[in-house]
C-alpha cells in the first residue's frame, strides 16, 4: 500500500499537544481524533492506502493525548488494521512513533 | 423653559418625586444608630508575626516550612491577622516563594483575614524575591517592583494549557540550552501535571488553580521550575485512597510512602476506573528520568520524594496539595 494522504499535524491541527478530552482543555487527543484522525483514517481504509501522520514541529506527545486519539482509534478498528493504514513520522524524535505504536497495540494497558 | 416642564403630567410627576425625597430625608435624619452586634463583640486582634525558617526552602527544608505555614493557618483560623516575616532568612529557593504566594491567594487559608509581609534583609535574597514577581500578586504601597521577563508566574483555573506549556518550555530552554528546539519530555510533564490537577486535585474537575513558576538562575545556567496546586494532594485523592485501602487489607497497616512506587508504575487506577486512564503520573515519572533534569522533587500530603532516585521521606506535617520541582540543566 502506498501513502496517499498526510496529516501535517503542526500545520493542520496546531503545534502543541493537549491532554485527553475536550474538558481537559484545547488541543486534546479527542479533538484531534474527531476532527482529523478518524475522518482521514476512514478514507484511507476505504481507499486502501496509508495515512501518514507527520509530527515535525509538533510539541509534545503526552500519553493522555496519544491514548485519547490513537488509543480510541485502535479500540474502534483494532490494532492490526490501524497499524496497517497508519504511518507516523517524526524526524526530531523517532521515539514518538514507538510510543504511538505501543498505545495502538495496548490501548487498555497503562 | 422647555415645553415639557409646563405640562400637567410633568408637574404631577415632579411634585410626587419631591415629596418622596423629603420623606426619605426625614426618615434618614430620624434613624437611630444601632451599632452592629458583630462589630461590638469582635475586638481587634493584634498582628501575629510568623517568622520563616532560616532555610526558606520547601524542597530542602520541607518540615520547617510546613510548620511555618501551619502556625500561620492556626492564627488565621482564630481570626488573628498575621505577618509573614522572612526578613531573617539565610537561604531562599523559588519554590518557597511561589508556595507563599499561593497560600496568600488561597481563600481557605486566609479566610479573609489580613496578611502582611516583608522581604529578606539579605541583598541577594531580596533581589531574587523582588524578581520573582511576588509583588504582582499582593498589595503594596508605592511602585511594584517588576519581575524579570524570564519568570512566568501563572495562575489558571480548570484547564490544561498547551500554549502556556510551550511558552514555559521555551523560557527555560533558551536559558539552559541556549536554543529553542522542541524538548518533548518537559512539555509532556507540564501537560500531564496540569491534567492531574484538573482531574484529581479536587472532588470535582477543575476545582483548584495551579501555579507555575520558572526561575532562570544566572549563576548556574539552570532553569528551575515549580508547579503546584493546593488541592487534596495525590495521596488523598480517591484513586490513591482506594488503592491504599486494598493494600492495607492485603498486607496490614500501610502509609502513603508505600504508594509511591505503585503510583509511578501506573498501578493506581484513575477515578474513572477506565483501564486506558491513569497514565499521567507514570509518564511524569518516566520523563523525569531524562538526564537534562538535574533534580526532580514531588511533595504531596505527607510524602516527599526525589523522583531521580526514589528516595522517599514521610513528613510529620501534611501538605494539602501537590508540588513538583525540577531543574533543567545542559
Amino acid at each position: 500500500m502506498e501513502i496517499k494522504d498526510t496529516i501535517m499535524i503542526a500545520i493542520e491541527f496546531g503545534d502543541t499537544a493537549g491532554a485527553r478530552d475536550y474538558e481537559d482543555g484545547d488541543f486534546s487527543g479527542k479533538e484531534f481524533y474527531d476532527k482529523f484522525l478518524l475522518p482521514r483514517f476512514e478514507k484511507a481504509l476505504e481507499g486502501k492506502y496509508i495515512l501518514l501522520i507527520d509530527l515535525n514541529n509538533f510539541w509534545g506527545w503526552p500519553s493522555s493525548f496519544v491514548s485519547g486519539s490513537f488509543g480510541i482509534l485502535s479500540k474502534k478498528f483494532n490494532a492490526e488494521t490501524v497499524l496497517k493504514h497508519i504511518k507516523i513520522k517524526c524526524e526530531s524524535n523517532p521515539m514518538k512513533e514507538e510510543k504511538a505504536k505501543y498505545i495502538i497495540e495496548n490501548p487498555d494497558k497503562k | 423653559m422647555k415645553k415639557i416642564y409646563k405640562t400637567k403630567k410633568w408637574r404631577k410627576f415632579n411634585a410626587k418625586r419631591s415629596l418622596k425625597a423629603i420623606k426619605n430625608k426625614r426618615k434618614r435624619k430620624n434613624k437611630k444608630f444601632i451599632p452592629s452586634k458583630i462589630a461590638d463583640n469582635s475586638e481587634r486582634k493584634p498582628l501575629e508575626n510568623i517568622i520563616a525558617p532560616e532555610e526558606f526552602s520547601f524542597i530542602n527544608n520541607t518540615e520547617k516550612v510546613l510548620e511555618y505555614f501551619q502556625l500561620a493557618r492556626n492564627y488565621l483560623n482564630l481570626g488573628y491577622p498575621i505577618k509573614f516575616d522572612i526578613s531573617q532568612i539565610k537561604t531562599l529557593t523559588p519554590d518557597a516563594i511561589i508556595l507563599q504566594i499561593a497560600r496568600i491567594k488561597d481563600e481557605t487559608f486566609h479566610k479573609k483575614t489580613g496578611i502582611a509581609g516583608n522581604a529578606p534583609n539579605n541583598p541577594e535574597l531580596k533581589k531574587l524575591f523582588l524578581e520573582s514577581g511576588f509583588y504582582n500578586f499582593v498589595n503594596t504601597p508605592g511602585n511594584k517592583p517588576n519581575g524579570k521577563d524570564t519568570l512566568i508566574h501563572k495562575i489558571t483555573k480548570n484547564k490544561v494549557e498547551p500554549q502556556l506549556a510551550k511558552q514555559a518550555c521555551l523560557v527555560g530552554l533558551k536559558h539552559a540550552f541556549q536554543n529553542d528546539n522542541i524538548f518533548d519530555p518537559m512539555f509532556d510533564i507540564l501537560i500531564e501535571i496540569m491534567q492531574n490537577t484538573n482531574n484529581h486535585a479536587g472532588e470535582t474537575r477543575g476545582e483548584y488553580d495551579w501555579w507555575l513558576h520558572i526561575y532562570n538562575d544566572p549563576n548556574t545556567k539552570t532553569a528551575k521550575y515549580t508547579f503546584l496546586d493546593l488541592g487534596l494532594g495525590i495521596f488523598e485523592s480517591i484513586p490513591a485512597q482506594n488503592f491504599k485501602r486494598k493494600l492495607s487489607q492485603a498486607i496490614g497497616i500501610t502509609n502513603n510512602t508505600s504508594l509511591v512506587k505503585p503510583l509511578f508504575n501506573g498501578e493506581i487506577k484513575s477515578r474513572t476506573a477506565r483501564p486506558e486512564r491513569g497514565r499521567g503520573i507514570p509518564q511524569v515519572y518516566e520523563s523525569s528520568q531524562h538526564k537534562a533534569f538535574n533534580e526532580f522533587i514531588m511533595i504531596s500530603n505527607d510524602v516527599h520524594v526525589n523522583m531521580k532516585n526514589l528516595k522517599t521521606i514521610k513528613l510529620n506535617y501534611n501538605f494539602s496539595g501537590t508540588l513538583f520541582y525540577w531543574e533543567l540543566k545542559k
